[in-house]
């Protein structure tokens, strides 16, 4: 079972440190991490004013983004709807102060909405925010890059699923945040919802689990897959292996994803599924135990604000939490995160969907990003 | 058995209460006590092979459901049959169950031609000698229930249908839970859906089957095929064994598996059709809750289904599970006709050793049940069970 979240910030550099030695051994960047491990805020890191919000930076707004879908609707302060309907009161201790995105012009149209300040360069918060959040889905196989001067200045930041598309991007950026003692926040929506916390305590009455059976709405792995972090949030991330069978992890006609939980001396290993039911619950999971059998389930919303409220805005408030300085997990379970991801898209497209160890995807193998000329090299250059 | 014993106890004492009351009123008897006259249907002789570990003819299964000779597990007769003649590769064995079920033993496994109008093949661990043990039956036109999984490579299954399809003789490969009454209802509600215009999303099932394939994992497979047909592209097979324990071919015991189904689509005759894919995946347990069970998602929800445990007296479990099964078999030893046809047993054997050669060879990986090569073999857990020199 996974230890209890909200930790120490000063375990994250020592937790990291102890986790990744078998990946270190294949990374040049391991001699760098032994530089600094402190965890002072960088100088960079600005001062907060004790009369405001917390400033948020928000990057990746256009298409595919949580900020265009429903974070803006949540923070929006002046009530102003950024996509369907705003919650019209200031539900949170944030406020979007300034934006970046690839499209200058959805930069500028979603600053005007939440009354913020567009930025030229993806970099162009640093000094200016407390925090930022990336909320797009297509950036990620570049947030390792966009993300490292907001990592580097100490600037708490919020990384969009799936993290990275290799196993070094990842590692790159929590060296970054080890490094700078960067509080970093990387989860999926569905690991914040209450069925999480419900499930685990009502499965302790159900004996040895057998397996778990478990749906999700999407037509693709990567962005909308979101059962499989539900279930690391629920059993851990002890995965051995990782099986995903589908024609396309971008979009799916099928899809069906299979996890193998190692299990401790009081639990044997067991398989939990996911499968992809584009139009049913969000989510469904049923545990089946030796002495009963738990289930849970969240069906689609009626009302908009029901979903900004019960969905998303649990995410945000751990968000919250993370720009005030707490670290919401350690850096090792991010790693896990990801890795098990990319083990699955590995299965998927290197494997014909037979498991994968956990722990044998290369380093260097990268996942296929749903749209790869998403952004011209050129605007990663940094001044 | 307690429980057993008092209802026993409450008919018998009931009956004869009843029966001291009506000749104490001067009721008369029935016509049938009246006549003492037995039925004179004839009954259909048949011949069982197999008979030790893993058989059905074993454990007090199928064979106290034919010949009623353990009243204390199945206290009538209830079918047509009567198994006549027995063979197994040790001869001691056959003579106890000959013992047992008032039947003859014989002493080679061809010696029952000519004896018998139907023929069971019960085993599990004599399956990989299947073509050389069922060779006279067929070929003799006798109907024939050949056991689970059928075959270990196409080559053989193409033999025994071959031969059977060229002497006109039936032949029946099933299990359990393809006629337990959840299948049954299963095949009905996705022509129900089909008919609805929803489209099925994905499905999800478990099958108790004791952490092996091709014995009780097989269960499940057919289970699935049954409610949801044969129009399957991909099969994997993803454990970490496909036998119970370590044998000379089955190197790592299996503790967790699942078996995957990738359909084309789905298509029942007068239902309709649906050209989206999907796939269906199925845990394979041991001691799992259920023998069988499966929740459809589909384009309004999800509908499940599940064969719980038959608890209670043994009679409810052989009831309930094994005896549709039995019925099948008297079904097309009287009538000669196949509720399942020949392809239907070949491509369903195919999807099965898809499974197989994806464990064995792939890792787990899918695989196209059309590219299964026709000699490839499936091992047997116990590849020493028959000397063959048998078939001389």
């Amino acid at each position: 079972m996974p230890d209890d979240y909200q930790h120490d910030p000063h375990d994250i550099v020592s937790s990291h440190n102890r986790h990744r030695r078998m990946f270190l051994k294949t990374s040049a960047l391991a001699g760098a991490l032994a530089l600094n491990n402190g965890l002072a805020a960088s100088p960079e890191a600005s001062e907060r004013s004790g009369n405001s919000k917390l400033r948020i930076g928000a990057l990746c707004v256009g298409d595919f983004s949580f900020w265009s879908y429903s974070w803006g609707d949540i923070l929006s302060p002046r009530g102003v709807a950024v996509n369907r309907e705003a919650l019209g009161t200031g539900l949170l201790d944030m406020e979007i102060t300034h934006v970046w995105d690839v499209d200058k012009a959805k930069a500028r149209e979603f600053a005007d909405k939440v009354g913020a300040e567009p930025v030229d360069r993806y970099d162009g918060m640093v000094g200016k925010v407390d925090g930022v959040a990336f909320g797009g889905f297509y950036e990620v196989p570049w947030q390792h890059i966009l993300a490292r001067p907001y990592i580097e200045a100490g600037i708490p930041t919020y990384l969009s699923r799936p993290f990275a598309y290799s196993l070094r991007d990842i590692e790159d950026i929590l060296d970054c945040a080890a490094k700078h003692g960067t509080p970093i926040m990387a989860t999926d929506i569905y690991e914040h919802l209450y069925g999480v916390t419900t499930l685990k305590k009502r499965i302790r009455t159900i004996g040895e689990i057998q397996c778990v059976h478990s749906t999700c709405l999407t037509h693709e792995y990567a962005a909308l897959f979101h059962t499989p972090y539900m279930l690391q949030a629920i059993f851990g991330h002890d995965v051995g292996k990782v099986a995903v069978v589908t024609d396309d992890p971008n979009s799916s006609t099928y899809l069906m994803g299979t996890y193998l939980f190692n299990g401790d001396p009081e639990q044997k290993p067991f398989l939990c599924t996911s499968t992809m039911t584009p139009d049913g619950d969000l989510y469904s999971m049923d545990v089946t135990g030796s002495e009963g059998i738990e289930s849970s389930r969240l069906p689609q919303f009626a009302e908009w604000r029901d979903d900004l409220l019960v969905h998303h805005t649990p995410m945000l408030v751990a968000m919250q939490k993370t720009f005030e300085g707490t670290m919401y997990e350690p850096l090792d379970n991010i790693r896990k995160k990801n890795e098990i991801f990319l083990t699955g898209f590995y299965s998927a497209v290197e494997r014909s969907g037979a498991p994968v160890d956990v722990g044998t995807v290369p380093p260097d193998w990268r996942a296929v990003p749903a749209r790869p000329d998403w952004i011209d090299p050129a605007l990663l250059k940094r001044q | 058995m307690s429980t057993c014993n008092d209802r026993r106890d409450f008919m018998t004492k009931a009956a004869l209460a009843g029966g001291a009351l009506a000749g104490a009123a001067g009721i008369p008897e029935p016509a049938h006590a009246a006549s003492k006259q037995t039925p004179t249907v004839e009954l259909l002789k048949v011949g069982v092979v197999a008979l030790g570990d893993n058989s059905h003819m074993n454990y007090s299964i199928w064979a106290p459901t034919i010949n009623p000779e353990e009243p204390e597990i199945w206290p009538i007769r209830s079918t047509r049959m009567k198994i006549t003649h027995c063979w197994d590769r040790d001869p001691a064995l056959a003579t106890a169950f000959a013992s047992k079920y008032k039947c003859e033993a014989v002493k080679h496994y061809y010696d029952m031609v000519d004896k018998v109008d139907g023929m069971i093949f019960a085993g599990f661990n004599e399956c990989k000698w299947w073509p050389q043990l069922t060779k006279p039956y067929l070929e003799a036109g006798i109907p024939c229930y050949i056991n689970r999984p059928f075959a270990y490579s196409m080559k053989d299954a193409r033999f025994m249908v071959e031969t059977a399809r060229k002497h006109n003789t039936p032949i029946l490969c099933t299990d359990e839970r393809e006629y337990i009454k959840e299948a049954h209802v299963g095949r009905w509600k996705v022509g129900e859906l089909l008919k609805e215009g929803k489209k099925i999303l994905g499905v999800n099932s478990d099958n108790s089957a004791g952490y092996e394939y091709p014995q009780h994992g097989v269960h499940g497979l057919y289970f699935m095929l049954a409610i949801l047909g044969l129009d399957v592209a991909e099969v994997s097979l993803q454990a970490d064994g496909w036998w119970r324990e370590k044998t000379p071919t089955s190197p790592h015991p299996m503790t967790w598996g699942t078996l995957n189904l990738h359909y084309n689509g789905i298509e029942i005759e007068g239902a309709g059709k649906q050209t989206k894919p999907f796939v269906a995946t199925q845990q394979q347990l041991s001691g799992y809750g259920a023998n069988a069970g499966m929740r459809i998602y589909h384009t309004n929800g999800w509908w499940d289904i599940m064969n719980h445990w038959t608890r209670g007296e043994k009679l409810n479990r052989l009831y309930y599970l094994f005896f549709p099964t039995i019925y099948a078999i008297q079904r097309m030893f009287e009538t000669r006709e196949m509720q399942w046809s020949y392809d239907y047993i070949l491509q369903k054997t195919r999807i099965f050793l898809t499974g197989f050669k994806s464990h064995l060879d792939h890792s787990g990986a899918m695989l196209r049940v059309n590219d299964l090569p026709e000699d490839w073999e499936a091992p047997s857990p116990y590849p020493d069970w028959i000397d063959e020199r048998i078939f001389g």
